[in-house]
C-alpha cells in the first residue's frame, strides 16, 4: 500500500463517509426498543421500591427506638456487660501480677501438673533469654530446695531451675541431696534426657559430676 | 462529512469533567439516575442507531448482534444507579460494546475474521448472502451495496475502527481508548480501513 498524503487520505475519507451515509442505515426493531425501555422503567421502579423500603424501615426503627427508650440511660449503664467484662479481666491480671505466689508456688495438685508443663513449653526461650532478675529469683527459690529432706518436698519449677539447683548442690558438695534432686528432675522433666533438649549438655555434665562422687 | 476529516487525527479530545462542561449525554444519564425515564428515552434514541449498526456491521449473525445490542443497554441500565461521570458517555458505552464483541465473537474466531475476497470467491457470493438478509432493499444503490461488501471484507480491527469513525465521528484518540489499542495502531487501522475500502470499491466498479 502506497503512502498517501493527508490531503489525499482526507479526500478518500470524505468520499467513503458520504457513500456510507447514502446507503441503508439499519435500526433496531420496535420490539427491541420496547424491551429495552421496559427494562429501563423496571429498573427505576425497583430502585425506588428499594429506597422506599429502606427509608420506611429506617423510619420504623426510629419510631420503635423512640417508643422503647422511655428512660434515657447514662453512658456507663448502656455498656454494663462490656465494662464488667473489662473490669474482671483487669482484676484477674492484676492479681496475677501482684501475687507472685500464685505464679511460682501452685498449691493444688492440678497446678503441680500444669505449671511444669507451662514452664516446659516456654523453657527454650527462657533458657536463652531469661532476664537476670528471673534467674536470680529462681536461684533464690532453688536455694531453698536443697533444704528439703525428702523427694516429696522437692518442687522443681522448670528444667532450668533444676539444673541450676543441681549446680548449686554440687558446688556445696551436698551429694545426697543432689542425687535426690536429680531423680526428681528426671521424673518431672524426662525430656531433659533427650539430646535435642537445650539443657541436655548441662544436665549430662552435672549428672556425671554428681554420680561420680 | 468534513468534520470527520479534521477530527480524525486531532489531539487530546478528552472530555473536561467539570460539571459545567458536561455534555448532554452525561446530563441525561444523571437525570435517568435521578429517576427521569424521559432522559433515558432521549439518550436511547440518540445512540440506538449507531450502536445497533456497530453490531450489525461487524457480525454476520443478526440474532447475535441483537442480543449483544440489548445486552449493552441492559448493562447501562443496571449501572445507572452507580453511574459517575468519569469519561464521556459515548466512550463508556462503546467500551461495553467492544468488550462484549471480544468476549462473544473473537474468542471463537467466527466469520467476521474476513479478509479480502479469495480466489474462489466473487461478489456474487456476497450478493447471494446479503440478499437473504431481511433488511436488504431492492432499491438500494449498487454503490452502497458495493461499499457494504467492501466493509465486510475488512479485518475486524479495521472494521471496528472504521465504524466508530464513520458512524459517530470519533477520533483516533477516543477509538484507541474504546478498542484498548495504542493511538498509533488506531490511526493505522483507520487509515488502512478507508484505503482498503476505496481500493475494493474501485476494483468492483472496474469489474462491473
Amino acid at each position: 500500500m502506497t503512502t498517501q498524503s493527508d490531503e489525499e487520505f482526507l479526500a478518500i475519507q470524505d468520499e467513503i463517509v458520504n457513500l456510507y451515509h447514502k446507503g441503508p442505515q439499519p435500526e433496531p426493531s420496535e420490539s427491541l426498543d420496547s424491551a429495552i425501555m421496559a427494562q429501563a422503567k423496571q429498573q427505576l421502579m425497583t430502585q425506588s421500591d428499594t429506597e422506599a423500603n429502606l427509608s420506611a424501615q429506617q423510619q420504623l426503627d426510629a419510631e420503635l427506638t423512640h417508643k422503647t427508650n422511655v428512660v434515657q440511660l447514662k453512658t456507663w449503664r448502656k455498656y454494663t456487660w462490656q465494662i464488667s467484662t473489662a473490669a474482671s479481666v483487669i482484676l484477674i491480671v492484676g492479681l496475677l501480677l501482684v501475687n507472685p505466689m500464685m505464679q511460682q508456688q501452685p498449691t493444688s495438685t492440678d497446678a503441680d501438673e500444669i505449671m511444669p508443663m507451662q514452664m516446659d513449653i516456654a523453657e527454650p526461650m527462657q533458657a536463652e533469654m531469661a532476664p537476670a532478675s528471673v534467674a536470680a529469683q529462681r536461684l533464690k527459690s532453688a536455694k531453698s530446695a536443697p533444704q528439703a529432706h525428702t523427694k516429696d518436698d522437692i518442687s522443681i519449677v522448670s528444667p532450668q531451675q533444676g539444673v541450676e539447683v543441681l549446680n548449686e548442690l554440687a558446688a556445696q558438695q551436698q551429694w545426697q541431696q543432689a542425687v535426690e534432686y536429680l531423680q526428681v528432675l528426671e521424673q518431672q522433666f524426662p525430656q531433659i534426657k533427650q539430646q535435642q533438649h537445650p539443657l541436655y549438655q548441662q544436665y549430662i555434665e552435672i549428672k556425671q559430676i554428681i554420680l561420680t562422687r | 462529512m468534513t468534520t470527520n476529516s479534521s477530527q480524525l487525527f486531532a489531539g487530546n479530545d478528552k472530555l473536561s469533567l467539570a460539571e459545567s462542561d458536561l455534555s448532554t449525554d452525561e446530563q441525561l444519564m444523571l437525570a435517568y439516575q435521578s429517576g427521569d425515564i424521559k432522559a433515558f428515552e432521549c439518550l436511547y434514541k440518540k445512540h440506538k442507531g449507531p450502536l445497533y449498526r456497530y453490531f450489525i456491521r461487524q457480525l454476520k449473525d443478526e440474532a447475535l448482534a441483537q442480543d449483544l445490542y440489548q445486552d449493552v443497554w441492559s448493562r447501562v441500565i443496571k449501572a445507572a444507579a452507580n453511574y459517575q461521570v468519569n469519561a464521556k458517555f459515548t466512550t463508556w458505552l462503546y467500551k461495553i460494546a467492544h468488550n462484549l464483541i471480544i468476549d462473544h465473537v473473537r474468542a471463537v474466531k467466527p466469520l467476521d475474521d474476513t479478509q479480502a475476497l479469495g480466489e474462489d470467491q466473487t461478489m456474487d457470493d456476497f450478493m447471494a448472502t446479503e440478499a437473504t438478509e431481511p433488511e436488504v432493499q431492492f432499491q438500494q444503490s449498487q454503490q452502497a451495496k458495493t461499499l457494504q461488501h467492501c466493509i465486510d471484507s475488512l479485518p475486524s480491527v479495521q472494521k471496528e475502527a472504521f465504524l466508530l469513525n464513520v458512524e459517530l465521528g470519533l477520533t483516533a484518540s477516543v477509538i484507541s481508548e474504546i478498542a484498548q489499542a495504542t493511538l498509533e495502531a488506531t490511526k493505522s487501522r483507520i487509515r488502512y480501513a478507508y484505503q482498503n475500502i476505496k481500493t475494493c470499491v474501485s476494483q468492483q466498479y472496474r469489474e462491473a
